[in-house]
């Protein structure tokens, strides 16, 4: 990836994956909302953080999950990690 | 051997320094004085749980695995089994306590409670000497807490003496031998990631490769590689660890893995299914892999570990019965080829082990393919549950109505023999609903979705299993709402509080949940919830959802 994506790209591919892997309708993906809440258990939340590198490009950690339990929270960082790792300083 | 998740160090054990380090922390664990008492192992993925487990069984000390408990999680079993086995010990390493989860200090630690670190015991210590314990056949040499609800869990007492009986029932089928090689990511905590695992490798004195759980989870064809690159001959897990490799099947990453050396592919711990094994056949065939590896096996802690098998190189046996007349108890052709289901042998017992299909009503026992409860006797079912003579009796000591004076082991399962000798599970009398491998109460559930919230009613849900499109077994919740409260929530909030309950305490998705007006839930005149009617109501779109 050239450039990577923008808070909001990261949010919005957040909360289509999320949508289509939970089975819930988009508009109840409220990115304030807690991972838990959405029912990300253990095992979907490795799913979601597999499918979440192969479209940054990233190595990401499980911890991800915990430390930022939002999607807004996720997107936030992920976008400041994109910037950091591409930026001139 | 254990590959961490990210590569680089692959830290090893001998055999002998496994010993040395385990003899080391024995003499320790002696000093205090702790024969006898229990010390609970909460490790995170590595070799440091095996050193503290021969650790303890040298001291004499009651080993007891435990998952280590989520974070955030309000409600989880691993308070109630400290509760139940109140051990003086509690072992895991430096670096989960002090680095990353300092929360269990305080969470975990009772008053009586000691902390132990393998890593504090290096193998260079004396190697001479007896062991600090003098040990029998009859001692127990750890509780393994699968069975019993989350509230009041049984610690299933296994001894040395079953440990070594079942060791040799899973040597004999699995045809192992020192080139047996192994390669797991199973937890250690879960009976089938220890006994099958880590013992059985130790048993005939073979190279075990370990591998995160996460690992597999995210990456399982890193396992079929390891498999390749180790040239193992055993590896398994659940029946789902072998559909999660077929659906992240990816051609390229799959290039220069032979995995021709594969000889036992054990499934096991969850339903075995018959296209499970056809799809993983099929797709893994070009790399080497030969359906006669397929090693279908049934067993439970209560019996150490392993019930049944197959016989290496025998391939799973696959038989198709008709899905009514199973329904009234005998597996038999199907009538017509549309009501044909497939099903997967278990194998047959092994060495002196020995299963009866008995009737659970009247305690006879059936003949061949008649459905019945699988009852099991032999040198590999444990002494019973920890301080818990009751159930220990309504488990472990059934006489058969006319038949010997032998005791059975009540597994709670359904099934039947073939007229070869061939057993089939086919399916559960108790409700109980298993996901990836684990077991789950629907009490506990059920339990925790009536407290999650006022408006709904106490004693009127009801959890129960389906099998989702990939015929994965699924969690659905069926929850009745109170009268007053149903034009004052808001539905989709109710729902989304229910769900966020089940995921922290249970760690479970759930797959469907349904709110159903007051006073819709099937029940008996006595006020018992029918859980399988309102399973049958679910699928028939009966439920009187409120909407």
């Amino acid at each position: 990836m050239t450039e990577s994506p923008s808070e909001s790209a990261i949010r919005e591919w957040c909360v289509d994956y999320l949508s289509r892997t939970l089975d819930l309708p988009q508009g109840q993906i409220d990115p304030q909302v807690e991972f838990a809440r959405l029912g990300l258990d253990s095992a979907s939340s490795i799913h979601f953080l597999v499918a979440l590198e192969e479209w940054l490009g990233l190595e990401l950690t499980q911890e991800l999950i915990f430390e930022h339990p939002t999607v807004a929270d996720l997107a936030r960082h992920l976008a400041d990690c994109g910037r950091a790792e591409r930026g001139p300083g | 051997m254990f590959l961490p998740d990210r590569g680089g160090e692959r830290p090893e054990l001998s055999f002998a320094g496994l010993h040395a380090r385990a003899l080391a922390m024995a003499r320790h664990l002696a000093g205090r004085r702790g024969k006898g008492e229990r010390a609970a192992l909460l490790f995170p993925s590595g070799l440091e749980f095996i050193t503290a487990f021969f650790g303890c069984l040298l001291a004499g000390i009651v080993a007891v695995p435990m998952m280590i408990p989520r974070r955030n999680s309000r409600r989880d079993a691993s308070r109630a089994i400290l509760a139940d086995c109140a051990p003086r010990f509690l072992m895991t390493t430096r670096e989960l306590l002090d680095a990353s989860r300092p929360d269990l200090r305080d969470r975990l630690a009772g008053p009586a409670a000691e902390w132990v670190f393998p890593e504090d015991f290096s193998a260079a210590a004396d190697r001479e000497g007896e062991a600090p314990a003098a040990l029998r056949r009859d001692d127990i040499a750890f509780l393994q807490y699968t069975s019993g609800s989350t509230s009041t869990p049984k610690g299933v007492m296994v001894s040395h003496g079953n440990l070594l009986e079942n060791s040799e029932m899973v040597r004999i089928a699995a045809g192992n031998t020192r080139h047996s090689t192994y390669v797991s990511w199973v937890p250690l905590y879960h009976d089938m990631g220890l006994i099958v695992n880590v013992l059985q490798s130790l048993y005939v004195g073979s190279l075990c490769v370990l591998m995160p759980p996460v690992t597999f989870l995210q990456r399982p064809l890193n396992w079929l590689r390891a498999i390749h690159d180790y040239r193992a001959e055993v590896a398994g897990g659940p029946n789902f660890a072998f559909d999660h490799c077929t659906s992240r099947y990816r051609a390229e990453q799959m290039n220069g893995v032979d995995l021709s050396c594969w000889k036992v592919a054990y499934n096991s711990a969850e339903p075995v299914r018959a296209d499970t094994i056809a799809r993983f056949a099929a797709t893994f065939a070009p790399h080497g892999f030969d359906p006669a590896a397929v090693f279908p096996a049934y067993g439970m802690a209560e019996a150490t570990l392993l019930i049944t098998g197959v016989r290496r190189g025998a391939g799973p046996v696959i038989r198709t019965v008709g899905r009514e007349a199973l329904q009234r108890g005998l597996a038999a052709p199907p009538e017509r080829s549309e009501e044909g289901q497939s099903l997967v042998g278990s194998g047959r017992p092994v060495a002196a082990g020995r299963v009866a299909i008995v009737d659970p009503e009247t305690g006879r026992q059936l003949g061949p393919d008649r459905v019945g409860e699988v009852w099991v006797c032999g040198p590999h079912i444990a002494r019973g549950y920890w301080r818990n003579p009751e159930a220990t009796r309504a488990a472990f000591a059934a006489p058969i109505e006319g038949g010997g004076p032998e005791r059975w082991l009540r597994t709670g399962d359904l099934g039947f023999v073939d007229a070869a000798g061939e057993v089939f599970i086919t399916g559960r009398i108790k409700d109980l609903i298993i996901i990836r491998g684990i077991n789950h109460y629907p009490h506990d559930l059920e339990h925790t979705v009536e407290n999650c919230h006022p408006a709904l009613r106490r004693h009127a849900g009801a959890v129960f299993g389906v099998a989702d499109e990939a015929g994965e077994e699924r969690l659905v919740v069926v929850q009745e709402i109170e009268r007053g409260y149903r034009h004052q929530v808001d539905l989709a909030e109710l729902r989304a509080t229910i769900r966020e309950a089940i995921v922290r305490e249970h760690d479970i998705a759930p797959y469907r949940i349904v709110l159903i007006r007051t006073g819709t839930l099937p029940q008996t005149t006595s006020g018992k919830i029918q859980r399988g009617l309102a399973r049958q109501l679910f699928m028939a779109g009966g439920l009187d959802v409120v909407a």
